[in-house]
């Protein structure tokens, strides 16, 4: 039983380690910069583990969820504005998820976007609202699975593997314009950002919560995180390498989320474009429903509502109009006609400012032995917690004037 | 504080978008969109794609490409994409790719 647990754990986190921000910048980073961008990736997947398991740990030992801890921690003022900033953050990138969707769906079928946009939100409500939280994470996560005809695509193209392996080491391409230095920093702070994105951990810890978490479950915590998220790492190091193979020498740096999908569509036809376009929409799918829930689970745990999937609507009524909510002001944005990848854009680069509030708090609670007790952060983990940490300051510090100067990284 | 820096950067970053950025912005967009376009005509024609996913890429592609025209100003460039628009088959679309680059590397130095 504990065996499948973790096996369907890991296999969810790698099927809901990429979403639409991921897809765009990936491929963006691929096509222009080579496999240089690759260890950026792997460091930004090292963050994001490092954080993962500490809001597992937090949620399973000190049964806080991140928004309780930022409240307790930073204040009500802080608390407050952090609340602001990340909802905003977290409902742009869910209207960025939504609109991903709705293009996959129109690409899958004809059908309009905006269409497609009311229906895939309709659908999102009517999962959140019957399926339970388990389910709901596995449903996406598992069928997100078929995102691995990228992998299976990198392979069949022959990329040059020394290269990609060598992309691993950190480095800066020789030779670049000042110009395209400004991008190349900027694609780093974006990659960062997308792989780091605040929801991520709001969302594992409140599922921790609410799967009613303890200290038996810490060792399944720690595997999720390490294996799962290599794992679905090396998925978006497919999405980059493939981009640096075929996108970069035809001069395509994806302006359309559909582009992404030629990627698996150039070695398998029209198969590969069938399983690739399935894949996306799933793990943008669940992407969206992860964003909205999280936003709902910060409001009722800021506030002091109850909340939580496991409880039923009427018994978390503010949360359970929470997360309706959410989704419709998201559908609202994508419908005012914004693109997706734009969306991606504004996401990533509000996600890396909200970054630095989000993670403060966690950290401090998880190295607090008063709560945490012998399951307080080791040398380990504080080391690499508060040399994140800081490494998520220096970039949400560039991460505006970089976006500003390079427009969104196209110039 | 970080809200506050953000702020300050914003401030001072704002002023150093320009229009020439816009149009360099957009004429490097619509180079790869005529590259995108390309691909998925060059693919299409072999029978490599299914039909509703190609239809559905074209309309984007006539979409993001008559939006970023809005922004070129330089007259060849316009003209290389409107006339790519005219006639879209992976040559065309492939050449008007490669010329409209050459273009915006001009405005790139200017």
């Amino acid at each position: 039983m504990k065996l499948t647990e973790l096996f369907l754990g890991i296999l969810t986190a790698v099927g809901g380690f990429v979403d639409v921000s991921e897809l765009v910048f990936m491929s963006q980073a691929g096509s222009r910069f080579g496999y240089a961008l690759i260890w950026v990736v792997v460091l930004s997947t090292v963050g994001i583990m490092v954080f993962g398991e500490m809001s597992g740990r937090v949620a399973a030992i000190a049964k806080q969820p991140v928004f309780n801890l930022m409240r307790n921690r930073l204040g009500l003022r802080l608390g407050l504005i952090t609340l602001i900033a990340s909802f905003v953050s977290n409902l742009i990138t869910c209207a960025a998820e939504i609109g991903g969707v709705a293009l996959v769906l129109q690409l899958l079928t004809g059908a309009p976007m905006r269409l497609m946009a009311v229906a895939a939100t309709a659908a999102f409500i009517a999962t959140v609202w019957f399926l339970p939280f388990k389910w709901i994470e596995r449903t996406y996560g598992l069928l997100g699975l078929f995102m691995l005809v990228f992998g299976a695509a990198l392979v069949a193209i022959h990329p040059p593997w020394g290269q990609i392996a060598g992309g691993m080491v950190p480095q800066v391409p020789r030779g670049l314009s000042t110009r395209d230095m400004i991008a190349f920093a900027y694609f780093a702070v974006a990659l960062l950002s997308a792989v780091m994105f605040p929801y991520e951990t709001y969302f594992y810890s409140s599922g921790g919560i609410e799967d009613e978490w303890g200290p038996k479950d810490l060792g399944i915590n720690k595997l999720t995180t390490i294996v799962g998220f290599s794992l679905g790492s090396l998925l978006a190091i497919a999405l980059l390498a493939s981009a640096a193979q075929l996108f970069g020498p035809a001069g395509i740096s994806p302006e359309m989320v559909g582009t992404v999908a030629l990627q698996a569509g150039v070695p398998f036809g029209k198969i590969g474009i069938l399983l690739a376009l399935l894949g996306m929409l799933f793990a943008i799918g669940g992407a969206a429903i992860e964003t909205c829930l999280a936003n709902a689970y910060s409001l009722g745990q800021f506030f002091g509502w109850r909340w939580g999937r496991h409880r039923p609507p009427r018994e978390a009524p503010r949360f359970t109009l929470s997360w309706m909510a959410i989704f419709v002001v998201a559908l609202v944005i994508v419908l005012t006609g914004v693109e997706p990848v734009e969306l991606a854009e504004y996401a990533v680069v509000a996600s890396i400012l909200v970054l630095p509030l989000t993670y403060l708090p966690l950290l401090l609670l998880a190295g607090d032995r008063a709560y945490m007790r012998v399951h307080a952060n080791g040398l380990l983990s504080k080391t690499l917690g508060w040399g994140f940490y800081v490494l998520i300051v220096v970039a949400a510090l560039a991460a505006l004037p970089l976006f500003l100067l390079t427009s969104g990284g196209q110039l | 504080m970080v809200g506050r820096l953000s702020l300050i950067a914003l401030l001072l970053t704002g002023g150093c978008s320009s229009a020439k950025d816009e149009e360099l912005a957009a004429a490097k967009g619509a180079r790869s969109v005529l590259a995108e376009w390309s691909a998925v005509e060059r693919l299409d024609g072999a029978g490599r794609l299914p039909s509703a996913y190609s239809e559905a890429m074209r309309a984007k592609a006539r979409e993001t490409l008559a939006s970023d025209r809005k922004s070129i100003r330089d007259a060849d460039a316009g003209r290389t994409v409107d006339a790519a628009a005219k006639v879209p088959n992976a040559r065309t679309l492939a050449a008007a790719g490669e010329r409209l680059e050459q273009a915006a590397n001009r405005l790139e130095a200017h």
